[in-house]
């Protein structure tokens, strides 16, 4: 073996040595990122808390049920009080006896009838950004719900008005038989008449038909508007002159129109309310492996963030703490050469950097997780180690001491949670910010790891050339910082 | 640069303040030889090993070892030097064997040339406590194996700072048989020591102060530096007259008599090889009988003392100029 073999095997051999010979260090190693994501598992709830929530009432809608709000509001909002004094319960909130406040509108039906929206007022004290989305999405859903419900209320009366419409249209339905007959009988008299009385009962139908509009709307909305409503029908009866030859034909058209409109009010009361209010379903097809539990989703991110961190504080002690001893002056009298220490040290701490992944790997597949491919995922992890060992050689060349290194470490810990995409999604971050994201190896390793993990594509080889051409370019600035601390003369 | 020289320093300053670092240093460093350079804490005897060594670079002057820029030494050169530090630097978890072991693989030597580990750890006598962690081991053993790793490649020319401080004197003294041991097999050594006394063991030594060199010499040329010359105590059979004494006076090299008791004195003589016969004549001429007539060796704390005294007495003169 040659010289510079036997001292890259030399670093080599003295690292692994110094890590296994700290029992508790690869107990810790080990078990600790292991344990963190168990309760993190079992500890994570993915619905939001229940809110402790009061309903204050009007007191002149003391009639509005607030049972049916309640409802309205769903699971999340927990009602615990109704009361009428609006100051009380802003004053129970204050204290923290409750989460949310609803006070429900004043004379809400004038309110209404004046043109104007009536507001639900949701008052909290909350300042979780989190939960203060949460409680603005469930106030949303919670007032639509309540305004689906009254038209739904509004419909199911409309329906029953609908009856004697549907009634209507075959008596207007029997005047153009008639209409017909006398026109072919050529009795113009009776036949202007009776076009008369069907213009008026067309019309005083129209007025009634509270229906319609809605109808009209959904078809609109679905692109499958009809032709056919009552003051288009009432406009062209009015415009038949009973002695044109052709009048017979336009009669029997609109007592055609007549029966589909019948059909129509039929079928309108037939549908359930509710799926008129709300006629569209979201039907949501994942294409995506979709993880069973919260904690197998957030585990590739925490897996990255570990090991990275990992990565980063081993190699941030090891050079420093040879600074500390004074091993550098060695170092630096003897044929040692930086490429040849550095090699030594990325071999090793990627062999015990990547036995923790494995061994966390493994754990993560045991509760249910899957890799994709192992040869990717193997790619993958052994990249964001060598990355993130050399930035942990940058911070090396940094520090003075061991606890400036760990502070570091720290710190690149602590900014990756926030720019690595682990907790907030990396699209959230504004274009110059997200630069910080891909100066972390973790950022890389998340996005290949989630790819893998939960997609049914392939990790775009982007990620994994970004990762690698990072990995290249810290080495290199690591090898020149370790040049000026161990190689040249101070 | 001489055949004869390994490591040649001409007029080399490095400053790390008024009175810190080293000033005008001339140092030459033959074959074979151990060189002593002995100064009390602070006196720049660390500074002067790292400018060596090519660890500092000097602010001014030039230095040669084994005929290169230390600050630019090649791998090759690297490979024929030893350096031990001052402070025992060792990798807490790894066992002694291992840190032996590690030191080794830095000069390319592979793990498994057993022979010559174990024949390093023979000569530090280090056998049986080699499996101990560095904790584990006294600072004598951890010293040791510090010198071990320093010359299991065999070095040529070795830099050796303060490897003796803190042992007891008896550790110290084997340490001393070993670099003599080596210096007899050709190799150089450039040994730094608190320790005054050591500065016996050395072939040649430098005494430095405030990072200055203020004597550069043998152990004998030390003395008669230090004292103006040898040293005789002359023991009367009975005490003499105090004139009768003033008149062994002119014997001396110059100085005045220093009474140790009633009956004896010590004289600073040229030589001490011709001072003795005619102290003997004056005696018979004086009708004065002695007891006896020796030469004394000051011990090296009182020929170090001597020399940086006069020093701080502020003369301009080092003590060897006075010659």
């Amino acid at each position: 073996m040659s010289g510079g073999l036997v001292r890259v095997w030399g670093f080599i051999r003295k690292e692994i040595i110094s890590v296994l010979r700290q029992p508790r260090l690869v107990v810790t190693l080990i078990l600790g990122p292991f344990l963190i994501l168990v309760l993190f598992g079992l500890g994570y709830r993915d619905r939001p808390p229940a809110f402790k929530t009061e309903l204050v009432l009007p007191s002149e809608q003391a009639g509005l049920a607030s049972a049916d709000l309640g409802e309205a509001f769903g699971s999340s909002i927990e009602l615990v009080r109704t009361s009428y004094d609006a100051e009380e319960a802003r004053a129970r909130l204050n204290r923290g006896e409750l989460d949310l406040l609803i006070i429900a509108p004043d004379n809400a039906v004038e309110t209404i009838e004046q043109g104007n929206r009536a507001d639900f007022v949701v008052a909290h004290t909350e300042v979780d950004p989190v939960l203060r989305a949460t409680i603005n999405l469930l106030s949303r859903l919670s007032i639509d719900e309540i305004n689906r419900r009254v038209i739904a209320r509004a419909i199911e009366r409309a329906q029953e008005g609908v009856e004697a419409i549907d009634a209507g249209i075959g008596q207007l339905r029997a005047v153009t038989g008639e209409l017909v007959t006398a026109l072919e009988a050529g009795d113009q008299q009776r036949a202007e008449d009776l076009r008369a009385d069907l213009d008026e009962g067309l019309l005083g139908a129209d007025q009634n038909a509270s229906s319609d509009a809605l109808y009209e709307s959904v078809g609109e909305a679905l692109g499958t508007e009809s032709e056919t409503s009552l003051s288009n029908l009432q406009r062209d009866v009015a415009e038949i002159d009973v002695n044109d030859p052709s009048a017979v034909d336009d009669i029997r058209r609109v007592d055609s129109s007549l029966g589909e409109l019948e059909t129509q009010l039929e079928q309108a009361q037939t549908v359930p309310p509710e799926i008129l209010v709300s006629p569209f379903n979201a039907e949501i097809s994942e294409l995506a492996r979709v993880p069973s539990t919260p904690a197998l989703f957030y585990g590739p991110g925490a897996l990255a963030l570990l090991i990275q961190h990992l990565a980063v504080t081993f190699a941030a002690l090891s050079l420093v703490k040879e600074k500390q001893l004074g091993l550098v002056e060695v170092f630096r009298v003897s044929p040692l050469g930086v490429s040849e220490a550095l090699t030594g040290k990325y071999v090793a701490f990627t062999v015990i950097a990547g036995a923790v992944a494995a061994v966390l790997s493994g754990a993560m597949l045991v509760f249910g997780a899957r890799v994709g491919d192992p040869a990717v995922f193997a790619l993958t992890m052994i990249l964001m180690i060598i990355a993130s060992l050399g930035l942990g050689f940058l911070v090396s060349t940094v520090a003075r001491t061991d606890t400036q290194a760990v502070q570091y470490s720290m710190m690149i810990l602590l900014v990756s949670i926030f720019f690595t995409g682990f907790v907030l999604p990396l699209e959230q971050l504004i274009a110059p910010i997200r630069v910080i994201s891909f100066l972390l190896p973790a950022t890389y390793g998340i996005l290949a790891l989630h790819e893998l993990m939960f997609r049914v594509a392939e990790v775009e080889p982007m990620i994994l050339g970004g990762l690698a051409l990072y990995a290249a370019v810290l080495a290199v600035v690591a090898w020149w910082g370790m040049r000026q601390d161990v190689a040249k003369a101070d | 640069m001489p055949e004869s020289s390994v490591a040649v320093a001409d007029d080399l300053t490095r400053s790390f303040g008024p009175d810190a670092g080293v000033f005008d240093l001339d140092l030459t460093l033959d074959r074979g030889v151990i060189v002593g350079l002995i100064g009390p804490s602070g006196s720049g005897k660390t500074t002067t090993v790292r400018l060596l060594t090519g660890i500092l670079s000097p602010d001014s002057g030039t230095v040669r070892v084994l005929g290169e820029d230390p600050v630019h030494f090649s791998r090759e050169t690297r490979a024929r030097i030893g350096y031990m530090p001052q402070d025992v630097v060792l990798y807490p978890d790894l066992t002694l064997a291992e840190n032996l072991k590690f030191a080794a693989s830095l000069y390319g030597m592979s793990w498994r040339r057993r022979d010559e580990l174990e024949q390093i750890v023979d000569f530090v006598e280090l056998n049986g406590v080699m499996d101990r962690l560095p904790k584990e081991a006294s600072g004598g053993e951890k010293r040791r194996v510090m010198l071990a790793s320093t010359l299991v490649h065999q070095p040529e020319l070795i830099f050796l700072d303060e490897p003796t401080a803190g042992l007891d004197p008896v550790l110290r003294r084997k340490l001393w048989d070993r670099f003599e041991d080596l210096a007899d097999a050709g190799r150089s050594l450039l040994v730094t020591t608190q320790y005054v006394g050591e500065a016996a063991y050395c072939d040649l030594v430098a005494v430095i102060a405030r990072g200055r060199i203020l004597a550069l010499a043998t152990p004998d040329e030390l003395r008669r530096m230090a004292f103006g010359g040898e040293v005789l105590d002359v023991v009367f059979v009975e005490q003499p007259s105090r004139a009768m004494a003033e008149s062994l006076a002119a014997l001396s090299a110059g100085k005045s008599l220093e009474w140790l008791d009633r009956r004896s004195v010590r004289i600073v003589v040229n030589d001490a090889g011709t001072a003795g016969p005619a102290i003997v004549k004056w005696a018979q001429d004086n009708h004065v009988e002695l007891e006896q007539t020796e030469p004394y060796l000051p011990p090296f704390d009182d020929v170090f003392v001597e020399i940086v005294s006069d020093l701080s007495n502020g003369s301009d003169q080092t003590p060897g100029d006075r010659e």
